[in-house]
């Protein structure tokens, strides 16, 4: 092949694919707008409907049964549910699914196109009926991580302790982000106790951990006993000393300063696990024993975040604090922490 | 002219012919690795992500730093914004290095600041000294302002904030940078679904100019009026959009860019913080934070993300940019003979074995090849070494397939962020992809050689000043610098 043919193919393949790529480019700007439009029309008629069901009328919803208007339904449901609460949410999440609409949604929750069960999925999640478990659960082995990521969410919103084992199987495979799994458990509140009590002991340390950080911020002091044993592990014991800490039970005081005190022993100055030794601290700190006094004091010449966690943990410590700690007011955690009587005190002495 | 050398310069027109045909080879197959991943992040339920992130107890607190050297124009208005970021716990610390002009006095104005006494961290070594600590008056505020001795480095400003930072990540952005309200959240996400790998983020970087921007937040996102200005957003599209995350997906992000990164502090501190004697001190960390993470045989990742979080100005004239992109090429040349142990080794993984020497072969010598290649085929054709077919060619596999490679990151920018709403925007950009190849491209290649040289010298390649047009005041950025 001579090399103008080959200029010539070249030329024609590349001004193809150019012209292929701006045509794209126009005709997506093109279709977005006329999607948007469409939308805007649909909703038009769609979101009147909807205010009266939430009025309490009987209104006949069953073009949001199916097609276009299943999708603009539920969409524009979705966003209203979430902007009302209790018995008006209530009433509506019951006339929606005394119209079908919830039937329809469980069913699109395997349908073919990957949007068309995230909307379902979203809308399923938002009306919060604990009988779409199983549809959710399905959901979490969907090939598309954001249709998975959904369904975690919408898991968290359904009140019912039996989505808590499906998301724990979620979290363990690594098929949801942490952060889905995480708020969904927080979401389903004391209601999941059960469940994430079982959790703790999972085999998966990331289980043991997100599990523990739920526990701390619901406050299930049932928790207390395995969370002590999970500082003892090392793959889990920063988010258990957290939970501790979130908890506030004095009962971890001498687990905590007695693992805090072998990290800051010298044989392990150069294997010391700082964000560990920073997460106890501060749980001590929240716990407020004066147990816990001595470990602050050792902790104060570590390392800087470290010596920073103990000033903070000792200023609530009150009048009889010790001698070493008014030395606090000159560190970066007495001034960077805005202790602004402190400060000013240091700069009217410079 | 003897045989030999009529010979040698047709054998060097075919390579320039492969490079060409490669590199944009190399960018299509990035763009194509890049458009799922781009696609994905902008799936649905994006909002309500962000809202769990906000919500979620293992979400890390954030230090923000901010070195700051001469900034009067923005200072007060990028504090403010970073401290109205959308976050669960952060703190700013803006490290004002040296300012001659009123930094200082509108920050101390504006946020009531008081002098505490300047304890801070000696974890990473700093070269300016530190002169005063200040924190707010107002301890809701989470603002400390450190000033320090000028020493014509912002890496030294940069170490000096994270040795004050005190939360496990740390943000380092620039004095102008525009953040997106949710930019801390698009960040942390990485950390918080992998917490035991993620080292460090990197977030996409668009420019500013032409939008409306009123008190560091963007109004409406335009596009400017000058050609060097929207031949910029294209470029940014390209590296940003196309190249980096698709970087990130092979595992192969060298660098994080000085406008918006994210690290974990430890690792910072770790490799010594940041380069006070390299120009291209954001790429150099990076690829210093591979080398020790590698050594520690660590399993890590080092994530580009693609959403835009930050909006940067960047310059409107020929003559700033020149200086910049000579930097940036004497900054890319410090770090690769720094670490050319690392390039081509299968030691480091994709980062020695493909990032490190594409990095060489197309970014740094790439505008070798191009100057010269350019005269070469001149010369050819005009010897009759190279046909006009083959020349045409050339001009092919060089311009029209990387103006088709510029389309591609439009049609990418379209199809997942849409920032620009405006057709005659895309109208503009469209253009300039075009134009970009036509000029620019050859100019662009000249300033970047002139860097290699600079750097091949051990010439002291300074920052100078940016001529900022200042987006802190209602109102789009005026057309011309004042």
């Amino acid at each position: 092949m001579s090399a103008a043919q080959v200029f010539g193919l070249a030329l024609v393949a590349l001004s193809v694919g150019l012209v292929a790529m701006v045509v794209a480019t126009l005709f997506a700007k093109t279709w977005r707008g006329v999607r948007a439009r469409r939308f805007a029309r649909r909703a038009r008629t769609v979101r009147p409907l909807l205010l009266r069901a939430l009025d309490g009328d009987a209104v006949d919803l069953s073009e949001l049964r199916r097609g276009h208007g299943a999708e603009v339904g539920r969409i524009v449901a979705t966003g209203m549910l979430a902007n009302v609460r209790g018995t008006d949410r209530r009433m509506l999440g019951e006339h929606l699914e005394s119209e079908g609409l919830v039937a329809a949604a469980e069913a699109d929750a395997r349908s073919g196109s990957p949007r068309r069960r995230l909307i379902a999925i979203e809308f399923l999640g938002a009306v919060g009926r604990p009988a779409s478990t199983a549809a959710l659960g399905a959901a979490l082995r969907d090939r598309i991580p954001a249709v998975r990521t959904a369904a975690a969410r919408a898991l968290g919103r359904l009140g019912s302790a039996s989505a808590v084992a499906p998301l724990v199987d979620a979290l363990a495979a690594g098929a949801v982000p942490r952060s889905s799994v995480t708020v969904a458990l927080l979401r389903l509140g004391p209601l999941a106790e059960e469940g994430l009590l079982v959790a703790l002991d999972h085999e998966d340390p990331v289980v043991r951990s997100v599990t523990a950080e739920v526990c701390g911020s619901l406050g299930l002091t049932s928790a207390r006993a395995p969370l002590l044993a999970l500082v003892r592990d090392r793959r889990c014991r920063t988010s258990a000393a957290r939970a501790l800490g979130r908890l506030g039970h004095p009962d971890a005081v001498p687990l905590l300063c007695a693992t805090v005190e072998a990290e800051l022993s010298p044989a392990r100055a150069r294997w010391s696990d700082d964000s560990f030794t920073i997460a106890a601290i501060n749980a001590l700190g929240s716990i407020g024993d004066r147990r816990a006094i001595p470990v602050y004091e050792s902790a104060l010449g570590r390392s800087r975040l470290v010596a920073l966690a103990a000033s903070e943990a000792l200023r609530p410590a009150g009048p009889r604090r010790s001698r070493r700690s008014t030395a606090l007011r000159s560190l970066p955690g007495g001034a960077a922490g805005h202790d602004t009587e402190s400060s000013a005190t240091d700069g009217a002495s410079r | 002219m003897s045989d030999l050398l009529l010979d040698a310069l047709g054998i060097f027109d075919w390579f320039v012919l492969g490079y060409f045909a490669v590199l944009n080879t190399i960018m299509l197959v990035v763009l194509l690795v890049a458009a799922p991943v781009v696609l994905r992040s902008v799936s649905r339920p994006e909002r309500p992500n962000l809202d769990d992130l906000f919500v979620n107890p293992m979400t890390p607190a954030i230090s923000v730093v901010i070195p700051a050297y001469n900034e009067e124009q923005s200072i007060v208005a990028s504090t403010r914004a970073a401290l109205a970021l959308r976050y669960p716990r952060t703190e700013v610390v803006v490290v004002d290095d040296g300012s001659t002009d009123a930094t200082f006095e509108l920050l101390r104005e504006r946020f009531d600041l008081v002098e505490v006494a300047p304890d801070i961290g000696d974890e990473i070594p700093t070269a300016g000294a530190v002169r005063s600590l200040h924190v707010a008056a107002d301890p809701g505020v989470p603002l400390v302002v450190i000033r320090k001795v000028n020493t014509r480095r912002r890496a030294d400003a940069l170490n000096v904030g994270i040795n004050t930072a005190r939360h496990e990540l740390v943000c380092c952005i620039d004095a102008d940078s525009v953040l997106e309200p949710d930019a801390l959240l698009h960040a942390a996400r990485p950390f918080v679904d992998d917490p035991d790998r993620v080292v460090a983020v990197g977030g996409a970087i668009r420019a500013v100019n032409g939008s409306i921007v009123d008190d560091g937040h963007i109004r409406e996102l335009r596009t400017p009026r000058r050609w060097v200005e929207r031949i910029q957003i294209i470029e940014y599209l390209r590296s940003f959009l196309l190249a980096r995350t698709g970087w990130s997906r092979l595992g192969g992000v060298i660098i994080v860019s000085g406008a918006f990164g994210v690290y974990r502090r430890d690792v910072l501190v770790g490799v010594g913080g940041f380069d006070i004697e390299s120009l291209g001190e954001d790429a150099d960390v990076i690829v210093a934070i591979h080398r020790r993470q590698r050594a520690l045989r660590h399993d890590y990742r080092v994530v580009s993300l693609a959403e835009p979080v930050c909006w940067t100005e960047v310059p409107s004239t020929a003559r700033v940019l020149a200086r910049q992109r000579r930097r940036w090429s004497h900054g890319l040349a410090q770090v690769l003979w720094k670490q050319r142990a690392m390039v081509g080794n299968p030691r480091y993984g994709r980062i020695g074995v493909l990032a490190l020497p594409y990095y060489l072969v197309f970014e740094l010598l790439g505008p070798v090849v191009e100057i010269v290649g350019l005269v070469a085929v001149l010369l050819g054709l005009w010897l009759g070494v190279i046909s006009p077919s083959f020349a045409a060619l050339v001009v092919v596999a060089a311009f029209v397939y990387g103006v088709l490679v510029s389309a591609g990151a439009l049609l990418l920018e379209e199809m997942s962020f849409q920032r620009y709403r405006r057709w005659r925007d895309l109208g503009a950009l469209l253009a300039a992809a075009v134009m970009e190849n036509i000029g620019f491209r050859q100019m662009h290649a000249w300033w970047r050689l002139w860097g290699l040289v600079q750097a091949v010298r051990g010439t002291e390649s300074a920052w100078g000043e940016m001529e900022r047009l200042g987006l802190a005041s209602g109102g789009s950025v005026p057309e011309h610098t004042p």
